[in-house]
């Protein structure tokens, strides 16, 4: 039972990372339709680059927003002088940001060496609860918290607010959106720029976990874009939806049958697909 | 009459010497040829950090020659081997057809190993590889190690002896060097009346283990080799609270430099493995001097896996005299009764594995987190 519990919380945790990643790229492709392949790299930035600002300053969380303010600057270069020229162009999208998938690998390596990095949490979060006769870190929990913040910081924005308005009618129908006067490139960037700061701020976060080695990138990526696609495009709910699943399933396959564990989620998604084509929150776009 | 006889007689006296010192110059161009060295090691991927300091130990050994042998010099020329077997291959195929390499030393990984093997031994290129695989099958090709499976047998019987472990659990990255490893420790242990009663395989890229290590229990010894979750086994071994003994069956991927980024975490756990700077005879002290004061650390596991083909190479090239034909080379290598180096005793067995020292030790913290020697077993033969 104890262990049950514990796969169960692992899971949780793990999908809110796995959340927190994604929901960067969900509010990138989702909205704006722009496929950026680089944002498990950009994500991979933020992890480096906060544990080089840790050097320096000793307070995690403006560490963390720094990272997520960086690495969002980084994401409005790539948007502004690359993306915006791609427009409606997804090959050309995709050939883009995969080939700075492998120039940041590298520049990592060159950079940071090939050495995995971990982080250390902030001391007052560093203990473990105990259940039974295991212990569960206790910054595992703090990120489920911060988890559900940031879901309810994203779904205020996309219900309550007018930009989140402006931002789900584009979607809809960017041309109508635009007709009516409202300045659609400032929000396109200035959105990107949130995606790709809720990245680099979960980069540096999830660093005492998932660590930071030059090129676990491409395989973070993947695992969001799952999450992203399960869930359905185009809401906040569907990502965290599609993200806590994933999270499950792979933490009760690893437990349970490893060997098989890489692909299990793999086969979950392709599952899922057949029978809701749309994710599982996902609305048929127009 | 006699000035016409006298002017060709001198004439053919200049075309003789002439003729003679073309073919002195070119018998000792042969003979200055260099010979080319092929290295396959690590520039990317989670084998880059070994990667350099291989190099760094094949440059030591050749630094102490001067770079020649026999009045020839050595040229070295480096390629990456990646991850996988293919990008290895491709390597090989470049450093033979191309540089026309008189020897590749290297790869590291197994898979990679075993891989690069069956492409030379098509072409007939010596072979000396940075790391333990399968027996080799090619008959120029030379494992310094005892195998996989040999080398980590004592770890197997100490984890009994002096552990007192009964039971095992091993947690592993899923490939073929983990198998030989968990292989020959786990016939180590049972030879001795211990039972295994975990394996857990976990995929390559994996470095989150919390799923893995929530699943150990009533087990007395924690047997792991992990390559790309090296670093985030040993946090969150701690963060999860398991109290359970850690030996390493092969402590390779916890270099110095690893061991003060993990800091008290990884103190007192026990490894398996060829070498330790700590390891206290007069040819290692020397060793780590020298080396020490030329690049300002200690030498590494990696260094000495650079060292031995290198220098068993060598010591095959000085006795054939530079002559650098594979099977030449092959004889040498097999006529070597045993060298010296800072991590003990290396020879070769007629199967072109390597009987070699083997030590256990555990992390301690001195002026510096390094590995202590806390036994060694000499002579292990492949398995």
């Amino acid at each position: 039972m104890q262990e049950t519990t514990l796969h169960v919380l692992n899971g949780i945790s793990y999908g809110m990372i796995l959340f927190l990643i994604a929901s960067g790229l969900a509010l990138i492709l989702g909205v704006m339709g722009i496929l950026n392949l680089a944002h498990g790299s950009l994500y991979l930035f933020g992890s480096y680059i906060g544990l080089t600002f840790t050097g320096y300053m000793s307070n995690f969380w403006l560490v963390a927003i720094l990272s997520g303010i960086t690495v969002g600057l980084v994401g409005l270069v790539l948007e502004r002088v690359f993306l915006s020229r791609l427009h409606g162009q997804f090959n050309e999208q995709a050939l883009l940001t995969l080939g700075l998938v492998y120039i940041s690998a590298n520049l990592f390596l060159w950079v940071w060496g090939p050495w995995t990095k971990t982080g250390t949490p902030p001391s007052w979060l560093a203990a473990s609860i105990h259940i039974g006769e295991f212990s569960f870190p206790l910054y595992r929990f703090a990120v489920i918290v911060i988890g559900l913040i940031m879901f309810a910081g994203l779904w205020w924005f996309q219900e309550k607010t007018r930009a989140g308005a402006i931002v789900r009618a584009g979607m809809d129908d960017k041309q109508m959106t635009m007709g009516l006067g409202i300045n659609y490139r400032l929000v396109s960037s200035a959105v990107f720029f949130l995606g790709t700061f809720v990245g680099g701020f979960t980069g540096f976060i999830a660093t005492p976990w998932l660590g930071a080695e030059p090129n676990m990138g491409f395989r973070i990526l993947l695992l969001a874009v799952i999450a992203v696609i399960l869930g359905g495009l185009g809401t906040i709910q569907g990502t965290l939806l599609g993200a806590i699943m994933i999270g499950l399933i792979s933490s009760f396959s690893k437990a349970f049958i490893p060997q098989f564990a890489s692909f299990i989620p793999y086969l979950a998604f392709l599952i899922i697909l057949l029978v809701r084509p749309y994710g599982l929150l996902g609305r048929k776009q127009p | 009459m006699k000035s016409r006889a006298l002017v060709i007689f001198f004439t053919g006296v200049l075309v003789a010497t002439f003729v003679v010192a073309g073919v002195c110059q070119a018998l000792a161009a042969e003979r200055v040829r260099p010979v080319k060295i092929g290295v396959i090691r690590g520039f990317t991927g989670a084998v880059a950090a070994i990667g350099a300091e291989l190099s760094r130990g094949v440059d030591w050994v050749l630094s102490e020659n001067g770079y020649e042998i026999a009045g020839r010099p050595i040229i070295v020329i480096e390629e990456d081997e990646g991850e996988t077997p293919e990008k290895a291959v491709a390597k090989a195929k470049k450093l033979v057809e191309q540089d026309k390499v008189d020897v590749i030393l290297g790869p590291l990984l197994a898979h990679s190993t075993m891989a690069v093997q069956g492409y030379l031994k098509m072409k007939g290129v010596p072979q000396l590889a940075f790391g333990p695989s399968d027996e080799p099958v090619s008959k120029h090709a030379f494992w310094s190690y005892a195998t996989g499976r040999g080398g980590a047998y004592p770890g197997g019987q100490w984890a009994y002896d002096v552990l007192g472990a009964r039971k095992a659990t091993f947690i592993y990255t899923d490939y073929l060097f983990s198998h030989q490893l968990r292989d020959g420790f786990k016939a180590g242990f049972e030879a001795r009346g211990g039972t295994v009663v975990a394996d857990i395989p976990v995929p390559w890229p994996e470095t989150d283990m919390a799923p893995y290590l929530v699943k150990i229990k009533n087990t007395d010894v924690l047997v792991p080799f992990l390559v790309p979750a090296a670093a985030t086994f040993v946090q969150q071994y701690r963060e999860f609270g398991v109290k359970v003994p850690v030996l390493f069956m092969a402590a390779l991927m916890y270099e110095e430099p690893l061991l003060k980024a993990l800091g008290d975490a990884a103190l007192g756990m026990y490894g398996t493995t060829w070498y330790s700077a700590e390891i206290d005879t007069p040819e290692n002290k020397r060793f780590v001097a020298a080396f020490k004061n030329k690049y300002g650390y200690y030498p590494a596991m990696g260094t000495i896996q650079g060292y031995w083909p290198a220098r068993m190479y060598v010591e095959a090239l000085k006795a054939t005299r530079g002559n650098a034909d594979p099977k030449k080379i092959t004889d040498a290598l097999l006529a070597i009764k045993s060298i010296d180096t800072p991590a003990g005793t290396l020879s070769y067995t007629s199967g072109r594995t390597a009987v070699q020292d083997i030590y256990i030790l555990q992390v301690v913290k001195k002026d510096r987190y390094a590995w202590k020697v806390l036994k060694k077993y000499s002579g292990i033969m492949p398995r």
